[in-house]
């Protein structure tokens, strides 16, 4: 991948514009694995690193940086692909190049930041420089200003190059996905004193994000991958596309009201959030069977012409069949198992939620965001036939299997929590130590360490692929 | 403050276990279910999978039931869910027909 | 592109109004519902207070009460139920005082960055207790082991106490971290907390500070 700064096919200042943001991509994604370990260790060993680099710190970076890679990983896919679905060069190319670098430096001062001062005193001045405490939207007020100025000129050159080049399908859901997906942010950025308020556009952020506009987001890399990769029919798929925005917006914009059920919003939250989560897993069934039809369809054509294979991009298409498989799985049975309130009311906050957590986003997000990677590689060293090489099955094998591996530790000790210290002792203070110094939470804890660092090895296993296939597969 | 409708029963801590798996269950027999259907009518594995589906669909139906009961849902609650589960059963066919008039149309 | 579609299910432009359709009515449901719900969440009076008045979330001088939460039989669960009036660090505070109290401690709350240990309102890490009820956790009664440890005699200035030196006062193996909390920004997250307490949270978390049997905790 850093090779591809200098032998590159691309034509598109676009598309290399894509290659930078997925480059810092892989950085973040890295740093938030290494924090994550941090933190799991904190849970078996308190004393490590107390007082230094507390839990708290570890734990912030480790979300922070999840959300940033995958914004940088998303930004990075919407300029890979607009030459390929507008048909022409970005406009704009240089300022979205200046951008790059601007948040890329807002991003290094704010983890700096985060790192090395950690938390200010109770007062503005900390929220404007230092941290906003608020989980996932963390960064100080200075950055959030910044991020929106740098979405601003990302969103002049999507919507300036829709406008001038082919509107596809795909471009459209593409442009007015991301319009929302930006004006949420909005919702984020304000102080109040009310903090069931605060949650409550707190949650506009972060449900309409990665259960609505995410979603949509995913569905969409998934129509233009498919076309690229297996050569699957525009029509059909732009068709699908539409039903699928149908399906994930129909259920999922009021599926927000499974968060609303105990912030202090009002009891008919209850049926409206049990109601359209329920509905939320539908989508993501007909999203799966959509990709295998297709490849069904596309495999059986091109073997009746007496081809081989109907994937020119081998690893890409690995990850989008997990993708397509890791959102149902994570988003979809993970979800649907604590989301009914009589069971959310014992569940919320557990150690359930955080293993939902890890499988939802790495199954829906990293799966597919990866896959692009794996297609903008292609690209870049001009391969007409990019083949998954031993070290790419290794590394998507234990990427895989490292995260369902923690998801079900931690799920086991979400259960205990439950039985222990929801249903049984009063949720107190008392409650929930009891429950954390059990011998099955601890084991549960043990091997989601064990996990992580299985995940960790995928993690390296993947960067090597990502830096050594191209020139591998570009030579022979 | 308005009264409540939707009931909110104690659930004793025994009753956990089969809450969650009952839940698991729906779907996972649910996407067993949509597998085999489609499978089976795109000829990837012999048509009588698709029976074996439906069979997967009554143990979906099973199990919502099931863990509808365990939360203590109300009877019109059971109704309601019971009628989403037919209309789970068409899904896939019409998933399917959307797919072969989308080919025909375009192939 | 140009052949006209033979049936409507696979038409394009069906599927794209229909998407178009179905986002905007759960738009423009969900911003409907949003502004009944802002309605009833935003902070009540001290007037409400004083008049009885029971709102979902109430206003900062709500500290200045006594605060349980009990089973509402009507609601099937429990809710706060706001008492008499009690001193809160000695003293009643004026509307003005208690809302630049509460303002201190939600700010405070925020740049120590609570929330990525702790849950509020359920919501957060889950590395440390969940925050919603603290303030009535057993744990700060007169008989409970907190106030000896701090050697203080009321749950406010023993929480302070806490909050200002946590380290000192280990309750397990794992602490929480000196994070440098000052006695006024310790005031007001108290008053924070106490605040949170009092928020109609629809009976999360259940059975709070009731024990029902512990076979599971052995």
């Amino acid at each position: 991948m850093l090779n591809s700064i200098k032998a590159n096919k691309l034509q598109f200042e676009s598309q290399k514009i894509g290659m930078m943001y997925f480059r810092v991509a892989i950085i973040l994604f890295g740093a938030q694995l290494l924090m994550g370990l941090i933190a799991a260790i904190q849970f078996l060993y308190p004393s490590f690193l107390f007082e230094l680099f507390d839990f708290s710190v570890a734990r912030m970076v480790h979300i922070n940086a999840l959300v940033v890679w995958m914004l940088y990983a998303m930004i990075g896919s919407v300029y890979y692909m607009i030459p390929d679905e507008t048909g022409r060069e970005v406009i704009g190319a240089g300022i979205a190049k200046l951008a790059f670098w601007v948040l890329t430096a807002a991003v290094t001062v704010v983890v700096l930041v985060y790192i090395f001062v950690q938390v200010g005193s109770g007062t503005e001045m900390t929220i404007w420089l230092i941290n906003e405490g608020r989980e996932y939207l963390e960064a100080p007020r200075w950055a959030d200003i910044g991020i929106v100025v740098v979405v601003l000129v990302f969103y002049f050159n999507v919507f300036a190059t829709y406008l001038k080049g082919e509107r596809t399908g795909v471009m459209t859901v593409m442009v007015a996905n991301l319009f929302a997906l930006a004006g949420l942010y909005l919702c984020g950025m304000f102080f109040t004193d009310n903090i069931s308020i605060d949650q409550y556009w707190w949650w506009w952020v972060i449900h309409l994000w990665v259960e609505a506009t995410w979603e949509v987001f995913v569905g969409t890399l998934a129509a233009y991958a498919l076309i690229k990769i297996i050569g699957a029919k525009r029509e059909i798929v732009e068709m699908w596309l539409w039903i699928e925005v149908l399906m994930l917006f129909g259920s999922g914009v009021l599926g927000l009201g499974h968060h609303y059920f105990w912030i202090g919003t009002p009891e008919y939250w209850w049926e409206i959030g049990a109601l359209f989560s329920a509905l939320e897993p539908v989508p993501l069934v007909a999203m799966f069977v959509h990709v295998l039809y297709d490849w069904g369809k596309e495999q059986g054509q091109v073997e009746a012409e007496g081809g081989a294979h109907a994937i020119n991009n081998g690893p890409a298409m690995a990850w989008i069949v997990t993708n397509a498989f890791g959102n149902f799985l994570g988003a979809g049975i993970w979800g649907f198992f604590h989301t009914l309130p009589q069971v959310n009311i014992y569940t919320h906050g557990t150690q359930f939620t955080s293993a939902h957590g890890h499988l939802s986003f790495f199954g829906a997000y990293a799966t597919i965001l990866i896959g692009m990677m794996y297609l903008g590689l292609q690209g870049a060293y001009g391969i007409k036939n990019m083949r998954a090489t031993k070290l790419s099955k290794w590394a998507i094998f234990m990427l895989v299997f490292g995260v369902l591996g923690m998801a079900v530790s931690l799920t086991i000790a979400g259960y205990e929590q439950v039985l222990v210290e929801r249903a049984e002792l009063g949720a107190t203070w008392e409650a929930f130590f009891t429950a954390q110094n059990l011998i099955w939470y601890v084991q549960a804890q043990g091997w989601r360490l064990v996990m992580g660092v299985v995940t960790f090895v995928g993690f390296a296993l993947l960067v090597v692929d990502l830096l050594t296939i191209g020139k591998k597969e570009a030579g022979e | 403050m308005k009264e409540v409708y939707l009931n909110m029963p104690q659930l004793a801590p025994e009753d956990f276990l089969p809450i969650f798996t009952s839940a698991t269950l729906v779907m996972i027999f649910g996407i067993i279910f949509v597998g085999l259907y489609t499978f089976a009518k795109l000829e990837k594995i012999p048509s009588f999978y698709q029976y074996v589906g439906y069979l997967f669909w009554f143990g979906c139906a099973y199990s919502l039931y099931m863990l509808s009961t365990l939360v203590g849902s109300g009877d019109f609650t059971r109704k309601v869910l019971m009628v989403a589960m037919l209309a789970y059963l068409i899904l896939p066919h019409f998933i399917y027909f959307l797919m072969q008039e989308t080919h025909e149309q375009h192939d | 592109m140009a052949e006209q579609p033979k049936s409507v299910w696979s038409s394009i432009s069906f599927w794209r109004r229909s998407a178009a359709w179905v986002t905007g009515f759960a738009v423009v449901l969900l911003i409907w519902l949003t502004f009944d719900t802002i309605g009833q969440i935003t902070m009540g009076t001290d007037a409400d207070l004083q008049n009885g008045v029971t709102k979902r979330v109430p206003a900062p001088t709500v500290i200045n009460y006594n605060i349980k939460y009990e089973m509402n039989e009507k609601r099937g669960h429990e809710a706060p139920v706001i008492g008499e009036k009690e001193s809160f660090f000695g003293k009643e505070w004026s509307v003005d005082e208690a809302a630049a109290l509460l303002h201190l401690g939600k700010l405070t709350s925020q740049a120590k960055n609570c929330m990525n240990c702790h849950t509020l309102l359920g919501n957060g890490a889950y590395y440390a207790p969940d925050l919603t009820k603290a303030w009535l956790d057993p744990a700060w009664n007169n008989d409970g082991p907190m106030m000896g440890m701090t050697g203080k005699s009321t749950r406010e200035e023993a929480m302070a106490e806490f909050l200002m030196h946590p380290s000192k006062y280990p309750t397990h193996a794992r602490m929480m971290p000196d994070l440098g909390i000052t006695a006024e920004e310790a005031k007001g997250l108290v008053a924070f907390l106490k605040h949170m307490s009092s928020i109609d949270t629809n009976g999360f978390p259940r059975n709070f500070g009731k024990e029902q049997g512990g076979t599971y905790a052995k």
